[in-house]
């Protein structure tokens, strides 16, 4: 039945998109809020916003994703802009009088984004007229966003020579699943070669020099071009081509035997490709659990400032305050020889001291004796 | 003129690409299954155990076209199955139906395959091989759709059938059944979505 005429095509091989949607700043895309990317996810949409530079008087909308920030126009549907969070070099939020409105103070999110060395100034207005949201942090989840994503570099570029390995173990980030580690894998960068091992998630490729483990590299999958296996001068090596945006280098590995360079090879195959189905940027965030943890803190900040009575002890210093009484006392009692039935008593030694000692009578800690200035009475029980 | 459109879907319909998703555990016989498949010349005589997957591509006698992907069933690669399951049209699972010992893990990844929500509200035909009939202890295609529990799957279409990856009994009629579900499903779909469009004017 089902006997093939002739096979189409063997493993190949597709080729991943190229991620720009981090690393540019566009303009007026058609459909471009539409054209999410594979595994580009919006986290937050904030409403009632218009972009004060470049569209005054457009009500919008601005959707938050895990790799950019996008504002389209609910007036005008081609006015839009994606601003890639890689781009950006400085955002804040300030307080602005709208010009039309009878001067109502509302917020603004002002972003300072840098591409092709051409600067942009964006000003994001909120424009809802609410004067209740001019004091809530309305443009939390861009600042939240934006450092998840300058903390989660190393799900989506290329690194070398990093911190990720420690004592021979790579450090697995969050969702990060290791597949394999291959051992006695031969870097060919170099004319002598440098022996370390591969480990193979479903993120990244990590290699890493047994010698030495900050001669390292983390590929993700991302930014691999290509993979293939060919012959070179050290004998049949797995070669990887990277992405223009990890560098565009071309890197040789040899592992022995055969059998196992094409066992390697098709494994990473089959995650590159299954990666670049359901890429993993690595943000993991949830506006409304956000939302909620900020509420939680305001109302615990908003407790602290109220003084109750039963959340404070009292505490009685007047004794502290004095030169410690049980040492007086103690001193007047062997002066005044109230224990003469003892004579003189052998020393012990004393393990929390370390040293040899006189035992301590009846009624008397050493705790109480050791302390002589007034403290508050915590030292060794 | 319905019978014309009809005809005219089905002809439609043949030089659609269909996918089939090749699950099962490790050594079940997925990967002799697709070679049984290949032509003669492409055969190979020793197969090994799949890494990750493998894409094959087929023309059936019907002139379907027909992309199979191998999935290797070692438990490190499992987790690979789900992130194919958007784009199939079908699935065939494969049993060892001698090795009785594992009934429980062949269950187990079955409800998981069951349960992903990108399967669970779509109907996608489900075709069960209870391979390596030639074996002397092998279960029968009942007893093992008893032991699994397959009279459960009420949302999907599903077929067992005994197969001998080696020799290729059985292959054949089940993979037939496969495509004519898969078709039938492609149909109804299209058919959901001409209604859908025409309510949505």
């Amino acid at each position: 039945m089902l006997k093939s005429l002739a096979p189409i095509e063997g493993n190949q091989q597709p080729v991943l998109q190229l991620l720009w949607e981090d690393k540019e700043v566009k303009f007026d895309v058609p459909q471009l809020h539409k054209n999410l990317r594979s595994g580009e996810r919006v986290l937050d949409y904030i409403y009632h916003i218009e972009d004060s530079k470049g569209n005054p008087g457009d009500t919008g909308r601005l959707m938050v994703t895990n790799l950019r920030i996008i504002w389209h126009s609910l007036v005008h549907k081609k006015y839009n802009l994606s601003i890639g969070y890689a781009r950006i070099g400085n955002t804040n939020t300030r307080v602005v009088h709208m010009h039309s409105k009878a001067r109502i103070a509302s917020q603004a999110l002002y972003i300072l984004a840098v591409s092709n060395e051409t600067r942009f100034e964006f000003l994001f207005t909120d424009v809802s007229g609410e004067t209740s949201r001019r004091d809530q942090p309305i443009f939390a989840s861009v600042f939240d966003v934006y450092h998840l994503y300058q903390r989660t570099y190393l799900y989506r570029d290329l690194k070398l020579r990093g911190a990720i390995v420690q004592a021979g173990q790579l450090v697995i980030l969050p969702d990060e699943e290791v597949f394999s580690h291959v051992q006695g894998v031969w870097n060919l960068s170099s004319d002598q070669g440098n022996l370390g091992s591969f480990v193979v998630t479903n993120i990244r490729l990590v290699w890493f020099a047994d010698a030495n483990e900050t001669f390292n590299i983390s590929l993700p999958y991302l930014q691999i071009e290509s993979l293939r296996v060919r012959e070179s001068k050290y004998g049949p090596a797995l070669v990887i081509q990277t992405a223009e945006t990890g560098g565009g280098y071309v890197l040789g590995f040899r592992v022995d035997p055969a059998e196992r360079l094409n066992e390697l090879f098709k494994e990473l195959s089959s995650l590159h490709t299954v990666y670049g189905e359901h890429p993993n940027f690595g943000i993991q965030y949830n506006a409304n659990d956000a939302r909620r943890r900020l509420e939680a803190a305001s109302e615990e900040a908003a407790q602290a400032s109220q003084i109750k009575v039963d959340n404070f002890e009292e505490l009685d210093e007047r004794q502290e305050r004095e030169i410690n009484t049980k040492l007086n006392s103690y001193l007047a009692e062997g002066c005044l020889g109230k224990v003469p039935s003892q004579g003189e008593r052998a020393p012990v030694y004393c393990k929390e001291l370390g040293f040899a000692m006189e035992p301590i009578g009846d009624g008397y800690k050493l705790q109480d004796l050791w302390n002589v200035m007034p403290t508050k009475m915590e030292t060794m029980e | 003129m319905g019978m014309l459109h009809n005809l005219a879907d089905l002809i439609k319909i043949k030089k659609d690409k269909m996918t089939i998703l090749v699950l099962g555990l490790n050594n079940s016989g997925k990967s002799s299954i697709i070679n049984h498949f290949k032509k003669s010349s492409e055969q190979t005589s020793i197969v090994v155990p799949t890494v990750g997957f493998m894409v094959e591509q087929f023309y059936s006698m019907s002139g379907v076209s027909i992309k199979a992907i191998d999935m290797s069933g070692a438990t490190r690669y499992r987790n690979l199955w789900e992130h194919q399951f958007k784009n199939c049209h079908g699935i065939i699972y494969v049993i060892d139906s001698s090795d009785r010992m594992r009934f429980v893990v062949v269950k187990d990844e079955l409800d998981l395959v069951l349960q992903h929500p990108d399967l669970c509200n779509r109907i996608v035909p489900i075709l069960f091989y209870g391979n390596k009939m030639d074996m002397e202890d092998s279960l029968s295609s009942v007893k093992i759709a008893a032991a699994l529990r397959l009279e459960n799957i009420k949302d999907k279409p599903w077929h067992i059938c005994s197969s001998s990856a080696i020799s290729g009994e059985g292959l054949g009629e089940g993979v037939q059944w496969l495509i004519q579900q898969m078709r039938f499903a492609m149909l109804n779909n299209k058919n959901a979505a001409k209604s859908r469009s025409k309510h949505s004017k």
